[in-house]
């Protein structure tokens, strides 16, 4: 199960996967695979009952499935902090966490723990950048890739749902009686992140930069960046990035594709004067992963998810001692065509499609 | 030096000079030609990119006019200049960006009169920062186009760029725009591919093309660097017309591989002809140096004949003429000498016969005395002295034999010398004494008389026995060999030698004086005899000897030419 890197993988992904439990908007945990749940004295296993959307298939194979899949990918899961996984009885799925827990940990709502719908994989097909699930809902629905096309061109051929950032887009729907427009959640945070021995760029970053950034320099729904930050609360992580060495350009770099990103990086330039030799540079994706592991640039502008149940997964791509400084906020919009079907709106933003 | 090498070196300068100063002057006259030409192309070439210069800075400052005039009708423009509308704030924040990709610019910033960046096209976030210097010093002389050096973000930017202004509410704001000139414009400026047209702006050294020389013009700008971190000053940048030199550099180089290879072919040549002309030259003339060499009183029988029509012919032939007089001179010598030796003879004959008849005659008297006194006694005193008489008479016979092989007869034939050799030896008397031969089997025949030549081998023979003195151990050896020539012998040569007592240096100096001898019983003769004789046979005599270890003497007569086939 692939963890979502942008708003279009978050909506597949979630519509796909399942996990035991879900967290709504206001942060309340959902049934999933699991209908109950409960703790066992000690509070470091608990007991998940299957049922829920999965109920018309026999619970047992469902059980099966989970401790297989989550056993392919051991390391990731025993890193949310699961020491076992057994099947006990029929439906009931019994998990041993390496500490005792309080609460249901909200990490079961999390992505790495999540399977398949489906039993078949074969069930699912790819026909040139559509990809079509015929699943256990009921009726169908299509996912279609808007990339390289005028995404409007595709509210105009009947698509239903549209998850966009893009004010052209927003504004286009806006003018469609026909069209729905709701904002999401706050999900991106944008931070400028500065190796440990560059020179200190996030000092001329106050508030109202924060809000000139919002405001002026990106072409999106974005806010001034606000607590809490997950990155602020992350303690004994282990974290996979080596220490960076003293960086060794003066660019301030950013993801390729992100104009967000790319406005930030630009105004950041722009801040910091003529008399000095920084400047912008947007890198590949492999690139920019590299080079943020190694920490060799004087500034990266990078995009983290506002909320994460894994804080310690979200901050091993990031160079060790690494100051954080978070500019602005962005969020998502969802546009529905009027009398589609339902949809609902998790923790962390995503738009999952209500069963009719 | 040898000749050949300096006939080498001359033969090298002679063709070097002509051909290095051949080569010197085509390569200079190519250079003054082209580049002139090139100097001549790049100036036209200026004037024409000069005029292009002026040409888009016309219309940048056109656009800037047009993009004025619609700022100034523009309601959403004047909302979020003058009043601050947020909901316009955006749209003038894109203004300039929008605007410059329709308009064809490569960079427009719009300023309030604060200086204040309200839009900008080529780096859309740098809104709100201040930059009056920018507007104030392009309009110093407006209508002049300047070179500014600003920034995108992520790389300078270099623009020939304009300024405008408008007013809207009774405020100030400036344009500024202008096209990209390190690319894009030198793309349009440049024409051909050696002319190049580049850049060069304080800071930024442009050289031209690598190692290679180039004609270059300018063209000045004035220049303004915004990336300068203290202040901003005008300066003045360059646009340079580079003519490459490449096609005249080429044509040297041709030049000079075509010099190296007419270099290579002179020294083969050279060498081949100093080679063979050293040859032709120095040969002939160390053969004549050799035959010259060879020249001496008794072998006058070198031969300078040559067909050659040059220096070489005509020096062998003076040296042939001088070698006919020096032969004329030698026997009009030879003849002073022998009529010298005759007078010589002439008085010893006169002294001997004197001395062979004074006993005679005083006989004679002795005679006449008893005669007259006593006839009867003569039987008795004629028996007496007969003995004297018979004693005289066998002097005088003797004396007219040896004087009789004074004035032999020649008759040249050719002569078999081993042969000879081997009937004097087998008729000399030499007791204890130990004969040898060593007689070459390839001898040719000598040219020359059979009975001066046995006259010869005799008395050499004769005086090497005689001057063991009967000593044991002693040997002659009489040795036979061709002589002269390099292939076939021209010559036959007879070395009689002895391990005998030798002779003083006062012995050989008097050895072929007539009448000079060491031996009690001698006549003083042999040795006389045998040089005229070798002489008379145009052969020569040469004489190694030292006291106490033997005499050599050796002989060389000339070979019969018809018989040297045959040898």
């Amino acid at each position: 199960v692939p963890i979502p890197t942008n708003d279009s993988e978050q909506l597949l992904f979630s519509n796909l996967f399942a996990t035991l439990v879900r967290i709504d908007c206001r942060g309340q945990v959902r049934p999933g695979l699991a209908v109950t749940w409960r703790a066992e004295p000690a509070r470091s296993a608990w007991i998940f009952t299957l049922g829920g959307s999965a109920g018309s298939v026999d619970q047992s194979e469902v059980a099966e499935r989970v401790v297989s899949s989550w056993k392919g990918r051991w390391a990731a899961v025993a890193a949310l902090g699961v020491e076992s996984t057994s099947i006990q009885g029929d439906s009931r799925l019994s998990v041993v966490m390496s500490a005792p827990l309080d609460s249901l940990p909200l990490l079961f709502a999390d992505p790495t723990l999540a399977m398949s719908h489906q039993t078949d994989s074969a069930s699912w097909r790819i026909d040139g950048g559509t990809l079509r699930r015929a699943d256990s809902l009921p009726g169908l629905v299509d996912f279609r890739v808007t990339r390289g096309v005028d995404p409007r061109d595709a509210f105009d051929a009947g698509a239903d749902l549209m998850v966009t950032r893009d004010p052209e887009l927003l504004d286009y729907a806006a003018r469609r009686p026909e069209l729905v427009t709701s904002p999401l959640p706050w999900s991106r945070s944008y931070v400028l992140l500065q190796p440990a021995a560059a020179g200190p760029l996030d000092k001329v970053i106050g508030d109202a930069e924060r809000r000139s950034l919002a405001r002026d320099a990106v072409s999106a729904d974005a806010r001034a960046a606000q607590p809490p930050f997950w990155w602020d609360e992350v303690t004994g992580c282990r974290t996979g990035a080596a220490a960076g060495p003293t960086p060794v350009s003066s660019r301030v770099v950013y993801l390729r594709g992100d104009v967000v990103a790319r406005g930030l990086a630009e105004r950041l330039v722009a801040l910091a004067g003529p008399g000095t030799e920084l400047k912008a540079a947007a890198l590949e994706s492999a690139d920019f992963t590299a080079v943020l592991r190694t920490g060799s640039e004087h500034a990266y502008v990078v995009a983290l998810p506002r909320h994460t149940l894994a804080p310690c997964r979200e901050s091993a791509a990031l160079p060790n001692g690494a100051r954080i400084q978070p500019l602005i906020d962005t969020r998502a919009y969802a546009v529905v065509r009027r009398g589609a079907p339902s949809i609902t709106v998790e923790w962390q933003g995503t738009v999952r499609v209500a069963p009719r | 030096m040898s000749f050949r090498t300096r006939l080498f070196l001359g033969i090298l300068i002679a063709v070097l000079l002509p051909l290095g100063a051949l080569a010197y002057g085509v390569r200079r006259e190519m250079e003054r030609r082209l580049t002139a030409e090139y100097e001549g192309r790049v100036g036209s070439m200026a004037e024409v990119i000069a005029a292009d210069l002026a040409r888009e800075s016309g219309t940048v400052a056109a656009r800037l006019r047009a993009l004025s005039a619609d700022l100034g009708r523009n309601n959403r423009f004047r909302l979020a200049a003058l009043q601050g509308d947020p909901s316009s704030r955006r749209f003038l924040l894109d203004y300039a960006g929008d605007a410059m990709g329709v308009s064809g610019l490569s960079m427009l910033q719009i300023q309030d009169s604060a200086g204040r960046i309200l839009s900008s096209g080529h780096f859309r976030n740098e809104f709100d920062q201040l930059q009056p210097e920018l507007p104030r010093l392009l309009s110093t002389d407006r209508d002049s186009m300047t070179l500014v050096r600003t920034r995108t973000p992520e790389n300078p930017l270099v623009a020939l760029a304009r300024v405008d202004s408008f007013q809207i509410g009774g405020r100030q704001f400036s344009v500024v725009g202008g096209i990209e000139a390190e690319s894009r414009l030198l793309d349009r400026l440049t024409r051909g591919r050696d002319l190049e047209v580049s850049l060069a702006y304080p800071g930024v050294h442009q050289p031209t093309a690598a190692g290679a020389r180039a004609v270059v013009r300018e063209i000045q700008l004035p220049y303004l660097d915004l990336l300068r971190g203290s202040g901003v000053a005008p300066d003045t940048a360059r646009f340079l017309v580079t003519q490459s030199l490449g096609t005249l550099e080429a044509l040297q180089r041709s030049v000079d591989r075509w010099f190296l290879l007419a270099l290579a072919l002179t020294v083969a040549a050279a060498l081949a002809l100093a080679g063979w002309l050293s040859s032709r030259i120095s040969r002939p003339l160390r053969e004549l140096a050799q035959k010259t060499s060879a020249i001496d009183l008794d072998r006058l029988d070198q031969s300078f004949d040559s067909e050659r029509n040059d220096e070489i012919g005509a020096l062998s032939r003076l040296l042939g003429a001088m070698t006919e007089r020096l032969r004329n001179s030698s026997a009009r010598l030879r003849e002073v000498e022998r009529r010298a030796a005759v007078g010589d003879l002439a008085r010893q004959v006169n002294h001997d016969i004197k001395n062979g008849l004074a006993p005679i005659r005083n006989v004679l008297r002795h005679f006449s005395q008893i005669a007259r006194q006593d006839p009867a006694l003569l039987p008795t005193v004629f028996e007496e002295r007969k003995g004297t008489l018979d004693s005289s008479v066998e002097y005088l016979e003797t004396l007219a034999r040896n004087y009789a092989r004074l004035s032999p007869t020649i008759e040249r034939t050719p002569c078999d010398v081993n042969t000879l050799v081997e009937e004097v030896l087998r008729n000399t008397v030499a007791e204890g004494t130990a004969l040898h031969t060593s007689l070459s089997r390839r001898l040719p025949r000598a040219l020359g008389d059979t009975l001066m030549l046995r006259r010869i081998l005799e008395n050499l023979v004769g005086n090497a026995v005689d001057s063991l003195g009967g000593r044991s151990g002693g040997a002659v050896t009489v040795t036979t060999e061709p002589a002269g020539g390099d292939g076939e012998p021209s010559g036959v040569r007879i070395v009689v030698a002895d391990t005998g007592s030798g002779m003083t240096r006062k012995e050989l100096d008097h050895a072929f004086d007539d009448f000079y001898t060491t031996k009690p019983d001698g006549t003083g003769l042999g040795l006389s005899i045998v040089r005229r004789l070798i002489l008379d046979l145009n052969g020569t005599l040469r004489v190694e000897t030292e006291p106490g270890a033997g005499t050599r003497f050796v002989i060389e007569l000339p070979a019969d030419p018809a018989g040297r086939a045959s040898a």
